[in-house]
């Protein structure tokens, strides 16, 4: 459009001019044979003149045109001559029919162009609804398409935008604005709940120079669009059906991102509603389990037949031993898991020598019914690392390890220097490993080895992977040639520097 | 316990339960047992009763135990055994730097709770002032400067037997590597932190029976090291 109206001022001043250059010459031409032809025809020339230029003129040179024809006329060959005075009715009339004639064909001529001009907009238009449309189609969420529907409607309107969506839940209005933050307000909120509910078709409402238009897709109301013009002017008509047709648009586009959300939130509400069971099957039983062990033991502490027997009261002591243990490690798992989630854990971090890291785990696991052996390289070298973290990260795999394999089995903790860069923990059981195809969800959270005896959460690997990856290592699993299961953790020497 | 004198224990901790339980295990050891169930009677009692050790839990509802710790120790040098819950090295540390003698972490081992108040007593009553140190198959004597394990005297550099010296005279209770650090290179920052572990990795070679699984020099993980009085 803008490309239509440059092109067009720039002819005017040529125009100007080549109404101007046509008059000088058609008089000059006519001026030596005036007498043999007389006045009225040359007259006639001009007109004819006037007619050729209509076809080639816009308006305003065509009249100019017509104006300078009818002077030059009347000064140059109307009596008296060299006057712009005229005696005659007949030469007045002349002159007029003259003038009136210009001006109808310039008129009529440029309503042809107008037209011209329309059409060649429209497809321009076309096109650009047309981009707007594609634009609108790669948009990947609700905020895409807003982001996508302001460049639009900047682009091509000079307008500020802003969008009001319906309520996801409820029939109303949401009151967060998308789109231009600086247009919403309460009022303007407001204006648009009240076309959201009346939903005035077409008709636009305007707040503060703001054009409220409500958004429809299939007859539903989605919400409300609001538009701010530059300098605060509404577009003419033309203009208004060019940016109804982005106004469509607009609204299927959101309407479609806003049924794809709805299904997307279904989904994650169904699968974490899962997960929240798996959690509280698997959760509830591990804790009722161990309370169950305590009551009962309490109760033989109670009564008078078992607890004076010395022998029964020890194993009922080591029975609440083992129960509050198990309790303890279930909480602290789940306190861990929860503190690694929430990402509020904060890492001590310290020179860290393995030596000390498998004294410590040693100390606090107690392994009894297992035979445990520990192989460490010479001179390995110390890390940068949380050991309490680390601790943690070995217990659970080791405490595995002893709760999954027979009794009098070995339970192997090997520290290697596997390259310039890396240790491996790796922690290696005589069990019976585990069946290759559950290998790779192992530690995926909550999940169990279908089959396993009860007695866990299916967290401590979990949480033992999210250690080794806060430290920049990884935690790995694989099935022995020789028999049994071996878990790896890899750990960086350099992660951090060393102080 | 051969406690002719019966020790005082308070018991600062407003968790009913919890108090009761440590005055069934106090008083089966034969401690006096006091307590209190916030911070400012627990101040108070302190003044009023002068106790030989003071248990202080940290999670106070009246005041932080931090900062009644450091109250206490503006006037104080009575023994205090900080109750904490789960394994949280900077409160444990803040706790040691603020001035508290040891740390037990809830859920906490009777047995542990005990070894920790005698030590704490032992330490505060110069009970144990004697130039030879005895635990398990190590024996120190800090005149002749000779270190025997297993009745086999053994060499140490002069930085191990600061190192074990130092340990000695505080065994039993928790020393932080800036402690230690502090003692032995008079700069407790964190560029000592490697040269230490490597002393002590030196030591457990020369007095542990298993090295990589030490049973006297204790590490506390994330806090500091400890010199078991009687391993197991």
């Amino acid at each position: 459009m803008s490309r239509v109206h440059y092109m067009r001022k720039q002819n005017t001043a040529l125009e100007f001019l080549a109404a101007l250059a046509t008059t000088i010459f058609v008089a000059a031409v006519c001026y030596p044979v005036q007498d043999s032809i007389g006045y009225q025809s040359v007259g006639l020339i001009f007109l004819m003149a006037i007619s050729i230029l209509s076809l080639f003129l816009g308006r305003a040179a065509l009249i100019f045109a017509a104006i300078l024809n009818f002077g030059v006329w009347n000064f140059f060959f109307i009596q008296p001559l060299y006057t712009f005075r005229v005696h005659s009715l007949h030469d007045l009339i002349a002159l007029f029919t003259n003038l009136i004639v210009a001006i109808a064909a310039s008129a009529l001529i440029n309503r042809i162009k107008k037209s011209q001009v329309t059409m060649l907009k429209s497809q321009e238009q076309l096109e650009l609804v047309h981009r707007f449309l594609e634009s609108l189609n790669d948009a990947i969420s609700i905020k895409d398409v807003v982001k996508r529907v302001e460049e639009g409607i900047k682009n091509n309107f000079g307008a500020d935008v802003v969008i009001y969506l319906k309520q996801k839940a409820g029939q109303g209005l949401d009151q967060r604005p998308f789109g231009n933050q600086d247009l919403h307000s309460v009022q303007l909120l407001h204006a648009a709940r009240n076309a959201f509910i009346n939903q005035r078709g077409n008709t636009a409402e305007t707040l503060d120079h703001i054009m409220i238009y409500p958004l429809v897709e299939a007859r539903i109301p989605i919400g409300v669009i609001g538009i701010k013009f530059e300098g605060n002017l509404l577009p003419k008509d033309e203009k208004m059906i060019f940016l109804q047709s982005f106004i469509t648009l607009i609204a299927s586009a959101l309407d479609r991102e806003m049924n794809i959300d709805q299904v997307k939130e279904k989904e994650i509400t169904l699968q974490s509603e899962k997960l929240f069971q798996t959690v509280l099957n698997s959760v509830s039983h591990e804790l009722k389990t161990p309370i169950a062990i305590i009551s009962a033991a309490v109760a033989n502490l109670n009564d008078v037949k078992t607890s004076s027997e010395p022998g029964l009261r020890k194993q009922i002591g080591e029975e609440l031993e083992i129960a509050s243990k198990r309790l303890n490690h279930l909480v602290e798992n789940i306190l861990d898991m929860s503190r690694i989630d929430s990402g509020l854990l904060r890492m001590n971090m310290q020179v860290c020598d393995m030596a000390d890291l498998v004294g410590v785990v040693y100390n606090d696991l107690k392994i009894k019914d297992h035979e445990l052996r520990i192989e460490m390289d010479e001179n390995l070298p110390f890390i940068r690392a949380d050991i309490t973290l680390l601790k943690q990260a070995m217990i659970n795999i080791l405490h595995n390890a002893v709760s999954y394999t027979p009794e009098k089995s070995m339970i192997l903790i090997e520290v290697r220097k596997i390259s310039p860069d890396d240790i491996a923990i790796k922690i290696k059981d005589e069990g019976p490993g585990i069946p290759e195809q559950f290998l790779p969800r192992l530690f995926e959270k909550f999940y169990r080895v279908p089959g396993t005896r009860s007695g866990g959460t299916g967290l401590g690997l979990t949480i033992s992977r999210a250690i080794a990856e806060l430290h920049g290592g990884t935690v790995n699993v694989r099935n022995r040639p020789e028999g049994g299961l071996e878990l790896i953790i890899t750990l960086k020497i350099n992660h951090g520097e060393l102080s | 316990m051969e406690n002719s004198v019966k020790y005082k224990v308070l018991i600062i901790d407003d968790e009913q339960p919890i108090r009761r339980l440590l005055r069934m295990t106090l008083e089966a050891n034969d401690y006096k047992v006091l307590e209190e169930g916030n911070a400012r009677e627990g101040l108070l009692s302190v003044s009023m009763n002068k106790p030989d050790v003071v248990l202080l839990d940290l999670g106070l509802p009246d005041e932080d135990g931090l900062a009644v710790l450091q109250k206490l120790r503006e006037w104080s040098n009575l023994p205090i055994i900080v109750l904490t819950v789960r394994d949280d090295e900077s409160t444990k540390i803040a706790a040691l730097d603020t001035g508290a003698d040891d740390y037990v972490t809830k859920p906490f081992n009777t047995g542990e709770l005990l070894a920790r108040v005698r030590v704490a007593i032992r330490h505060s009553l110069r009970l144990d002032e004697s130039p030879v140190f005895i635990s398990g198959d190590l024996e120190i004597d800090l005149n002749t400067r000779i270190v025997k394990v297993n009745h086999n005297e053994v060499k140490l550099t002069a930085t191990e037997f600061s190192l074990l010296t130092l340990f000695a005279r505080n065994a039993g209770k928790v020393l932080t590597h800036s402690f230690i650090s502090q003692k032995i290179w008079s700069n407790p920052y964190s560029s000592n932190a490697q040269i230490l572990r490597v002393h002590i990795a030196q030591l457990r070679k020369k007095i542990e029976k298993n090295p990589s699984l030490p049973a006297l020099l204790i590490t506390e993980p994330g806090v500091g090291y400890r010199l078991k009085i009687n391993p197991a």
